[in-house]
């Protein structure tokens, strides 16, 4: 159970967020999306308790975020960043297996996970490979891996920061379905996506966030309008569920012109 | 880019462990007395006296202070995420020599009485005003990029250029000498008093530093990703500040400016073995203390029967390699 009350956060005299109230249960894949500089980011960033809301509180099961002891919160939670400042040349199954580091797994056990969720990533040939050589969207998955990792028996939340990064086609949908599948299994899963279409296809709520204020929240039956997702990029938007699949069309033809 | 490191540790390990006699030898026989192992043991002879007296305290601290240079440098690096970091550049073995120089000057007669202890205590404590400053200030979102580390290091080592020449113009003939000696770099006018200084730094810095090995690869991953997965990433920059310029401190306060070793040893090692600071700690002082202590011999017969200031050699070998290591970034960014 994760509750966020974000009443206010400031920073160098920007507000931020503000009147930002959440309640996630126990499962399921939350998808926050809005425009650049909507406070995506900052929001996650006050949900892993790295940032503290002015005013407001973030409480994990039945502890402020901010108060649960960092290797306890390690294991309860967690979260791939939007960057990744790795410039070292670690071999790629030891930046995986640093991502058990909280489990306290003996060195077999994390080199068997750890080529287990390269696995899932579709990377198992790159175990020994220059994590540094990689290109830009392999380097996202095997961050990916490592954050996966991560996750354990007392595992309750999983926080991804645009895990799609450079991801091709394939990759994107894998890791989407992936996750929608640990949602199912128990794990509160919220990330931050820039496709609404793919959001659609595999969350069961959508988190929009405009100005950092919460515009709408709810499954497709609440957001999933023309109005409501133009609102929130800008642009027009013709969206629509067929047999309960949602599509999406944007109709781009005039844009400057107005 | 750097390759990954393709030699196991192990036969890094071993392969110093086999090299490691024939240095202690050379670093035993070195010198305008040549040694005979018989001699050595004749308890009257002068063979004796110099090797008991002499060889063997300077074996220890070039042994003991390459050793710390080795790790401090390698944990400084993963500190600042940042694989041109070296102590000397940076500015911490210069505020650790302007505390020491302060203290030598103006201590009067609390170095005399207490010198082997008052000095390395100034000395630590100039260095890690000296890292905590270039840490906060160069400090940014990656890490510390290069461009302001070594800016702010020119900075700190500018001024203690300037507070060291304005204490050596005040300082008196015998004192002048003494500084400029020891500011040169050597560990060639000490004694056991010296090496049990060194020894009493060397446990616990190198204990205290090899028990990081795997925090510090978290580290490498970034600020905030160490402190999701659990690391307490404050405390830990607090101890690596404290140890590191505990053992630099030491090394300036006993041996002076011995630049480069931080830089060159566990860059080779790295090279060699991958960036696994769970091996290249250990490994870093390992071949620290048997670089440092080669440097040493070289100082001795470069210009025998003179000696070379071993600042110099260290830095005759670590500037030109400097050098080539931006040379070779600049062309693989």
């Amino acid at each position: 159970m994760l509750d966020v009350q974000v009443e206010r956060y400031t920073r160098s005299g920007r507000t931020l967020l503000e009147g930002i109230k959440l309640q996630l249960a126990g499962g399921g894949f939350s998808v926050i999306l809005g425009p650049n500089g909507a406070g995506k980011s900052t929001l996650l960033k006050l949900i892993s308790g790295q940032a503290v809301p002015d005013a407001g509180r973030v409480v994990l099961g039945n502890h402020l975020i901010t108060e649960i002891d960092l290797n306890k919160r390690a294991r309860q939670m967690a979260m791939l960043t939007q960057e990744h400042p790795l410039n070292f040349p670690f071999p790629v199954l030891d930046v995986v297996r640093m991502g058990c580091h909280p489990l306290g797994l003996s060195d077999d056990e994390t080199s068997v996970r750890a080529q287990e969720l390269l696995g899932v990533m579709e990377l198992p040939e790159f175990a020994a490979r220059n994590y540094l050589t990689l290109s830009g969207g392999e380097k996202q998955r095997v961050q990916l891996a490592r954050v996966l990792a991560q996750l354990g028996d007392e595992s309750q939340l999983l926080l991804l920061d645009e895990p799609l990064t450079g991801m091709d086609l394939r990759h994107q949908h894998l890791t989407l379905d992936y996750l929608h599948k640990l949602a199912q299994n128990g794990l509160r899963v919220v990330a931050v996506l820039h496709d609404p279409l793919l959001a659609a296809q595999y969350a069961d709520q959508l988190i929009l966030l405009k100005g950092g204020q919460l515009q709408a929240e709810g499954g497709l039956e609440t957001v999933w309008n023309n109005q409501t997702l133009s609102a929130l990029y800008d642009l027009p938007l013709q969206v629509s569920l067929s047999n309960g699949k949602p599509r999406l069309e944007t109709s781009v033809d005039n844009l400057f012109g107005a | 880019m750097m390759p990954s490191g393709s030699l196991h540790p192990r036969a890094l390990l071993i392969m110093l462990l086999l090299t490691s006699p024939l240095v202690l030898w050379l670093a035993l026989q070195t010198g305008e007395l040549s040694l005979q192992l018989k001699d050595i043991w004749r308890e009257t002879g002068i063979a004796h006296q110099v090797f008991l007296e002499l060889r063997l305290p300077r074996l220890c601290l070039t042994l003991l202070a390459g050793a710390l240079l080795g790790v401090t440098g390698a944990a400084i690096q993963a500190m600042f995420r940042n694989p041109l970091a070296d102590p000397s550049l940076i500015g911490v073995s210069a505020g650790a020599g302007l505390a020491a120089v302060a203290t030598l000057v103006l201590g009067g007669s609390l170095v005399v009485q207490f010198g082997a202890v008052v000095l390395p205590l100034s000395a630590f404590i100039g260095g890690v005003l000296a890292t905590a400053l270039v840490f906060r200030i160069g400090r940014g979102l990656d890490g510390v990029s290069v461009t302001t580390m070594l800016l702010v290091g020119i900075a700190v080592n500018a001024i203690a250029a300037s507070g060291i020449s304005a204490l050596k113009y005040f300082s008196d003939a015998f004192t002048l000498r003494q500084v400029v000696f020891w500011l040169m770099g050597g560990l060639q006018h000490q004694g056991w008093q010296a090496v049990w200084t060194l020894v009493l730094v060397a446990v616990p810095v190198l204990i205290g530093l090899f028990s990081q090995g795997r925090i510090l690869n978290l580290l490498l991953l970034g600020e905030r990703q160490a402190q999701l997965l659990g690391v307490s990433v404050e405390r830990c920059h607090q101890l690596l500040i404290l140890l590191s310029a505990l053992g630099v401190g030491a090394v300036v306060a006993v041996g002076g400016m011995i630049g480069f070793v931080g830089l060159v040893v566990p860059h080779l090692v790295r090279l060699l073995i991958g960036p696994d600071n769970r091996y290249l700690l250990p490994l870093a002082a390992l071949l620290g203390a048997l670089f440092l202590t080669l440097a040493d011999v070289v100082a001795r017969v470069l210009i025998a029967p003179a000696e070379m200031p071993l600042g110099v050699v260290t830095a005759l070998v670590g500037g030109p390699f400097f050098l080539s290591m931006i040379i070779y970034r600049r062309r693989s960014v």
